[in-house]
């Protein structure tokens, strides 16, 4: 395989399934050297699956893809199903009860052929007997083909980033709530799907997390997984070894609520965005007397879509830039093509000299319009984006939240706290999760006394009545707000978080950076106002402070001090597993040894990670080294505060 | 990393006693759980003379599947055999054989997935508009299609590329043979072939890129699928008008029919697009006679080519009306849903809208059934005024 990241791992996996996993399934990589459908090494068959396992497929197959994989038909397990004889199914779901359930009781009455069963995750011995007993009791054990567990338990929402898919996850971690069978539970169940990422990658990592709490229960269980499962890791060569990097959500609580200032980042935040799909409202002719709000809805691919994949971690003004250059670009080249196909009938005999020119533009013509029509969705998803950047003022927040996080008022507790007040209390910026993030975020970075704290939750309380009075579901948002205020309070009065300025380090920018941001804006100012596409120029004055600044945030701080293996950092404190060792393996004598560098790295947080995150690790990737990102969930700052909101 | 278990399933359930005779439904547990005997009766029995049907047109749509197969392998062949035909020798016995071959099956397969798509039309009247088991023949026939429309335009490139050998070989004759034969109908001695070069009328104009296919004649086939079922009139690969579709104007059949009149000389000299095979061929047919009288050596030869070249074209304009039927079939393909779980999104907003029909109702039917009460209350109290008055 050419491509060693994790998707298209997991693709092939699915692919192999879908080949009813025969031995010599070549999973074939190319859809074009796909026998046709139908024929013996492709046949026709149907798929079955459960809530669960079809968010796994929907991210990396489009039913189109599906159907040239000769998939005819693609069910929910629980829905009402009809007989259809003779083709064969292929169930995929998870290992469970009521699954296993249905299952025998479709071979029983005999609603397809013959069934290929695969589990997502392992199947139990128990369950197992159980459901043998159902299929034997019923006469229809010839109707099964197969069973196959298939270790595929996440998603994979890009090449490098996928999620466990667990709900709430941070609050089942941190809810007083929880029994310890609970945890015991949930973290067996991290493990499992972490061991499934694992098995798919076919490499066995190094773990290394921080001591104590749930990264720890995790990794351990982990470990002692992989190393009872040494046939299905019968991948020799592993010179070069992943690092698995498991960390916990509360040693960065900042990430998540602070605001982001690139263009996947914001798609996430202010935008609807789920499982890569992006839906926001559109207003049409608001001249009109009833402005029609239509409902816009985008399936974007993150490896596929070249525009996005190449601008997704930028900051939005560049994107917009771009975003406005290629499509002149591709307009240009589109006219020189159509006034070349269409002077056809000029003086010179086109059929003569140029037909195959002619032949070549008309070709290359679908392909560039289809480019055209995927810089136009991304014109429209920017222009959403600069609407609610635009009424929320994101920058002002985002500028605030970072100069905090940085430590930027470190020495001046007052003016951080003046300034924090200011932006709270101007109820025409932002709306209240706005505010509540920014407080969160000025909670959790500076000392700032009580007294203090007291005096701009008033304020937030003020204005958020204010707030409240316009709109009814703000006041709602407003008592879970300061709900997970208390909350995160309550940590920082128990030392859980530690002192914040410090865990996040300023990235040394040199002083020409400031420079050089000044002269991109206005030179983005003037390409703004003359472009065609003319995408609110007026408001890119107010976006400019998202360029520039640049600070890692702990996750990518973490990571940089283990690949680098940097003395005194996290490299010697934080545990180190191996599943080939038995037993802990005792880092300070590794470090006077020679280490082969890391070349890939693979991190996890427990609780639920963001698309800010993700984005931040990846200005470690390089060359030489890549970095997937994966959490429980992937959430956006609204559902985090929710989360936070509960436990207050 | 799948682990096979299926070993370790089936040693565990053979060990179980295959004890039918005790009852399963306990086990089942679930409200809609029927008898063994019933699941006995299923299994034994398909329900329906539909689904027997279903099994037979499943394969049915084995054999056009395996039959495209072979198509591609012919292809293939034919690929190679076009791509590694050298200037010198001229072995175009075996390429046309292939091509021969290569377009009836396709025309079989034409009219076989033709037939196949109206059983189901049939069938799907007996098994109910969404039926899954219709659903599930439905897309098999479209990715049998797709299948199809892959293997036509892979054989359409291959005679492209035939079509540009020949004429590429014809130039390099002309150089080596020298120019002397003039003064014909044209100063070039072979002015067709530069035309033949360019992508003949049925590969479509410029502005219409969008369409997969890039034929003229799409327009004139949607006209068709929109006004008649498609069944009925679909285009025959030998221009033979269908019964019943006079309306219809194909631009191929249209030349065909236009070349069988009279020849007319002011279509194909003031002609100002492309010329079809058939021109060039009448052309020929014509300037045979000048031609002739010059006594020209390879004169037989050129002829020969100028045929040859001309079946090729042939061929790929009686395959133009199959590429028209695809390109409507495949812009129909593609609109479909994009996500998987858009089928279920659809069944919610369904739910959801059905439910709100619903509530509609009830309250229509409420309002109905206070007015109803109202008016039978009025009549009362009038009936007891009218009975009270004249008592």
């Amino acid at each position: 395989m050419k491509d060693s990241s994790l998707k298209s791992a997991q693709l092939a996996a699915v692919h192999r399934m879908l080949a009813f996993n025969e031995v010599d399934g070549t999973a074939y990589e190319n859809e074009y050297a796909l026998p046709p459908a139908g024929s013996s090494h492709n046949q026709w068959k149907i798929l079955i699956y459960d809530a669960a396992c079809q968010a796994i497929i929907s991210p990396i197959l489009s039913v189109q893809q599906l159907r040239r994989r000769g998939v005819t038909l693609h069910l929910l397990l629980n829905s009402e199903r009809e007989p259809i004889p003779d083709v064969p199914v292929i169930y995929f779901c998870r290992p469970t009860k009521q699954n296993l359930a249905i299952i025998a009781q479709d071979c029983a009455k005999g609603l397809y052929g013959r069934a290929h069963l695969n589990f997502v995750t392992k199947l139990d011995r128990s369950l197992m007997e159980e459901f043998a007993k159902l299929v034997v009791q019923t006469g229809s054990l010839e109707s099964i083909a197969s069973v196959h567990d298939q270790y595929l338990d996440y998603v994979c929402m890009e090449k490098r980033l996928f999620s466990l898919h667990k709900v709430n996850s941070y609050v089942t971690y941190n809810s007083s709530g929880t029994t310890e069978e609970m945890m015991e539970q949930a973290m067996t169940d991290i493990a499992y799907g972490l061991f499934s990422v694992v098995a798919t990658l076919g490499q066995i990592p190094v773990i290394r997390c921080p001591r104590g709490g749930a990264p720890e229960m995790v990794a351990r269980q982990l470990n002692r997984m992989i190393a009872e499962h040494p046939t299905l890791l019968r991948n020799k060569s592993s010179l070069t070894r992943p690092l698995l990097v498991i960390l916990d959500r509360n040693a960065d609580l900042i990430t998540p609520v602070q605001h982001t200032s690139t263009y996947q980042a914001l798609i996430d935040d202010l935008l609807r965005h789920k499982a890569n799909r992006v839906e926001f409202e559109v207003v049409q002719d608001p001249d009109a007397k009833r402005p029609k709000t239509i409902l816009k809805r985008f399936d974007l691919d993150p490896d596929e879509d070249a525009f996005y994949s190449a601008h997704k971690f930028q900051p939005f003004p560049e994107a917009i830039e771009s975003n406005g250059t290629e499509l002149q670009e591709v307009t240009t080249r589109e006219q020189a093509i159509r006034s070349k196909a269409g002077g056809s009938d000029a003086r010179n005999d086109p059929m003569a000299s140029g037909a195959t020119d002619l032949a070549n533009a008309v070709d290359s013509l679908p392909a560039l319009l289809d480019r055209k029509k995927q810089l136009e969705v991304h014109t429209s998803i920017l222009q959403a984006v600069m609407n609610e950047v635009a009424t929320r003022d994101v920058p002002q927040f985002y500028e605030l939240e970072s100069s905090l996080a940085t430590g930027a008022y470190r020495n001046d507790l007052a003016k951080a706290k003046k300034e924090v007040l200011a932006l709270v209390s101007d109820e025409t910026k932002g709306n209240i999760d706005d505010k509540i993030r920014l407080v969160m975020v000025y909670t959790l970075t500076t000392a700032a006394k009580t007294a203090d704290l007291e005096e701009v939750k008033v304020t937030l309380q003020q204005v958020g009545d204010i707030l409240g009075a316009e709109d009814k579901t703000a006041s709602t948002r407003l008592a879970s707000g300061i709900k997970a205020l208390q909350y995160l309070k309550q940590l920082r009065s128990m030392h859980m978080i530690p002192s914040a300025t410090d865990m996040l380090q300023e990235l040394q920018t040199p002083s020409s950076a400031s420079e050089s941001s000044s002269t991109m804006l206005s030179s983005l100012m003037a390409k703004a106002t003359t472009q065609a596409t003319g995408l609110l120029a007026k408001a890119t004055d107010r976006v400019a402070s998202m360029l520039g600044k640049i600070h890692k945030h702990h996750a990518t701080v973490v990571v940089e001090n283990l690949c680098e293996m940097a003395q005194g950092s996290e490299d010697e404190t934080y545990l180190y597993l191996d599943p080939k060792v038995k037993g802990d393996v005792d880092i300070h004598k590794l470090r006077g040894m020679n280490r082969a560098a890391i070349r890939n790295v693979i991190c996890f947080v427990i609780g639920g990670g963001s698309y800010g995150e993700y984005q931040n690790l990846q200005m470690l990737a390089n060359d030489r080294l890549q970095i997937g990102y994966g959490s429980t969930e992937l959430l956006d700052a609204g559902s985090f505060l929710a989360q936070l909101g509960q436990l207050g | 990393m799948a682990s096979d278990r299926t070993n370790e399933f089936l040693s565990l359930a053979q060990s179980l006693p295959s004890a039918a005779e005790s009852s399963i439904a306990p086990l089942l547990g679930s409200s809609h759980t029927p008898s063994t005997s019933s699941f006995v009766a299923a299994r034994s029995a398909p329900p329906t003379p539909a689904y027997a049907a279903l099994r037979e047109f499943h394969q049915t749509a084995g054999d056009i599947s395996r039959d495209i197969a072979s198509t591609s392998a012919l292809l293939a062949e034919l690929t190679t055999l076009v791509r590694h035909q050298s200037m010198l020798q001229d072995d175009s016995a075996p390429v046309n054989n292939l091509v021969v071959r290569i377009k009836t099956s396709i025309e079989n397969l034409h009219s076989r997935l033709d037939q196949a798509s109206k059983v189901l039309q049939t069938q799907k009247r007996q098994l109910g508009k969404h039926s899954q088991a219709g659903q599930e023949a439905t897309n098999l026939v479209d990715g049998l299609q797709a299948e199809f429309a892959q293997a036509a335009t892979g054989f359409k490139r291959v005679l492209q590329q035939r079509t540009d050998n020949l004429k590429e070989t014809d130039d390099r004759q002309r150089q080596v043979y020298g120019n002397g034969d003039h003064d014909g109908f044209h100063d070039d001695p072979m002015p067709d072939m530069g035309l033949l070069a360019a992508p003949p009328p049925v590969y479509g104009d410029a502005s219409n890129p969008h369409a997969s296919f890039m034929l003229d004649l799409t327009s004139n086939l949607q006209q068709q699928t929109g006004g008649e079922p498609t069944s009925s009139s679909l285009p025959r690969p030998h221009g033979i008008a269908a019964p019943g579709s006079g309306g219809l104007e194909y631009g191929v059949r249209q030349r065909k029919l236009g070349n069988a009149g009279t020849p007319d000389a002011a279509n194909f000299y003031g002609h100002t697009g492309p010329l079809t095979p058939l021109d060039i061929q009448r052309m020929e047919e014509e300037s045979g006679l000048t031609q002739s009288l010059q006594l020209i050596p390879d004169q037989d030869y050129m002829q020969q080519r100028a045929d040859a070249m001309s079946t090729v074209e042939t061929n790929i304009v009686e395959l133009g009306t199959i590429f028209n039927k695809l390109a409507v079939m495949v812009s129909e393909h593609q609109e479909m849903v994009q996500r998987v779980e858009d089928n279920v999104e659809d069944a919610n907003t369904n739910i959801s809208l059905s439910l709100e029909t619903l509530t509609d109702t009830l309250t229509n039917l409420r309002s109905n059934r206070q007015l109803m009460l109202r008016l039978f209350s009025v009549l009362v109290v009038f009936i007891i005024v009218f009975v009270i008055g004249f008592a």
